[in-house]
């Protein structure tokens, strides 16, 4: 016989029994199909699971009351503003080797050859990273990342789903960060020189120094909202969609594509096709 | 939690979703998309700028009437409610846009005082057809940083309205749209539980 064999079993149909029925328990009520206005507002959402992304949305609006604010706000009173800029310019340098490889697979050879200057200016002139020499020379800094290529490449981002402490995403641009993970050289460093706490202690900073830079903005935010929750998933979506295209298609792309120009079907290259054609705002309706 | 993916736009979305500031020419009879916006920018500077140090409810009385002079309220109303507006009864879509309006002089009031004064370079305009343009401006930041604003206007009568804003892609209408479905969704689709939420935020703070 082999019993460990037969436990494993015995463990993973639990384990799937319980998956299934957090997952049942997580989704959300599908609409009365005879109820047009539910049923278009349910498909633009775009939210599946929302029970189960509130849940966690709830989670880590305690984890962050308790732990990512306060931590963020003295950050915030003790390092004086050059002083924070310079721990973002130097997180930001070591995200180069990423962005790189970034640009190039989405073929931005230009913004390519930025990110290339840039890392060697900053650098060494910039004392390691700590000053954005780079941007002073018209060189300014872009974020890219795997999620973003694969929007490009024509994948689409799937339905909205918030984790545990990682916060807003989709299932596209988590693939894009374990691709971005295994593509950063620090990854390896980590492994090779048993160091990984370098990677945790990094994200950790980063999580700091954004929520330090946002800390009116956010209560704000918060205060002005009767949907905390849905406000933040539409402004990730948002901001996910304007990183993709770049912030530039509205200046310059849509120029030349317009909407007419879109096939039926929508296989338009995703880069220049508005998100929502829909969603324009119109009085003729 | 806010995380890496919700940067520095967040704070730029929050900062400043309404206006861009700058010391434009005085107000006159706007002709052109170009010198509408500006004649907004120099209004908003006027009213708003010493509202910094107020309370919420003085800044909102403050805001109201530039969203009610400037802003095309009745279509951004519709905009916002999306396909329930057609679900709504008349008397629902006016109370609707009447709240509208004081939930969004009461929710930028803060953020609208605070960036006041802050330099915006009006760039190109880009006509959409139908009497809609939209005109690309950046503001600079006090952290040096320039955010891109853009303002989707349209032809009202003689004149012009603004029916979205966008702060580096972030679009107000859209935000709000969603939000407010899904307040409505989350509430059997009741129209009428929004308008009474909204009135009880803009009441209470």
């Amino acid at each position: 016989m082999m019993p460990h064999k037969n436990s494993t079993f015995r463990a993973t149909l639990i384990a799937a029994t319980l998956g299934l029925s957090v997952l049942q328990a997580g989704c959300a009520t599908k609409p009365d199909p005879s109820d047009e206005a539910a049923v278009q507002a349910y498909n633009e959402a775009n939210d599946p699971l929302e029970p189960m992304n509130r849940y966690f949305f709830e989670v880590n609006q305690f984890l962050d009351e308790i732990l990512l604010k306060p931590f963020a706000g003295w950050y915030h009173i003790a390092l004086p503003d050059p002083a924070e800029d310079g721990v973002r310019n130097f997180l930001r340098n070591l995200k180069s080797p990423v962005i790189l490889a970034n640009d190039l697979f989405q073929g931005e050879w230009n913004r390519a050859g930025t990110t290339v200057a840039r890392f060697f200016i900053n650098s060494t002139i910039g004392v390691g990273g700590f000053v954005d020499v780079a941007s002073m020379m018209d060189m300014k800094y872009h974020e890219e990342d795997f999620g973003q290529t694969l929007a490009v490449y024509g994948a689409g981002e799937g339905p909205y789903l918030h984790l545990p402490i990682i916060g807003s995403g989709n299932p596209r641009d988590y693939s894009g960060r374990i691709v971005d993970y295994a593509l950063d050289p620090l990854t390896w460093i980590g492994y090779a020189y048993n160091v990984t706490e370098i990677n945790t202690a990094r994200a950790g900073l980063d999580a700091i120094d954004t929520r330090a830079r946002n800390l009116e903005a956010i209560d704000e935010l918060k205060k002005g909202s009767v949907d905390f929750y849905a406000t933040v998933r539409s402004l990730y979506r948002q901001q996910r969609d304007d990183l993709i295209k770049n912030g530039e298609s509205e200046q310059q792309a849509s120029q030349i594509i317009t909407d007419e120009m879109i096939p039926e079907d929508g296989n338009a290259p995703v880069k220049f096709k508005p998100a929502q054609p829909e969603d324009q705002v119109t009085t003729a309706e | 939690m806010f995380t890496s993916m919700s940067t520095r736009r967040l704070l730029i979305a929050a900062g400043l979703v309404l206006f861009g500031w700058t010391a434009a020419p005085a107000a006159q009879a706007s002709t052109d998309p170009t010198s509408f916006i500006e004649e907004v920018s120099s209004q908003a500077i006027t009213q708003m700028e010493p509202a910094a140090t107020e309370t919420d409810q003085q800044r909102a009385a403050k805001l109201k009437p530039l969203l009610e002079k400037y802003f095309d309220m009745p279509a951004i109303a519709k905009y916002m409610l999306g396909s329930y507006w057609r679900k709504a009864t008349p008397e629902e879509q006016a109370d609707f846009t009447s709240v509208l309006t004081d939930f969004l002089a009461l929710a930028y009031g803060k953020r609208f005082a605070n960036y006041t004064g802050h330099q915006m370079a009006v760039g190109r305009v880009r006509d959409e057809g139908d009497g809609r343009s939209v005109v690309f401006s950046t503001v600079k930041l006090p952290s040096g940083d320039p955010a891109r604003v853009d303002w989707t206007i349209e032809q009202v009568g003689d004149g012009y309205k603004i029916a979205d804003v966008k702060v580096e892609g972030l679009s107000l209408a859209d935000t709000h749209r969603q939000e407010f479905a899904s307040v409505i969704n989350n509430n059997g689709g009741s129209v009428s539980k929004l308008i009474e939420i909204l009135k009880k935020k803009v009441g209470s703070n």
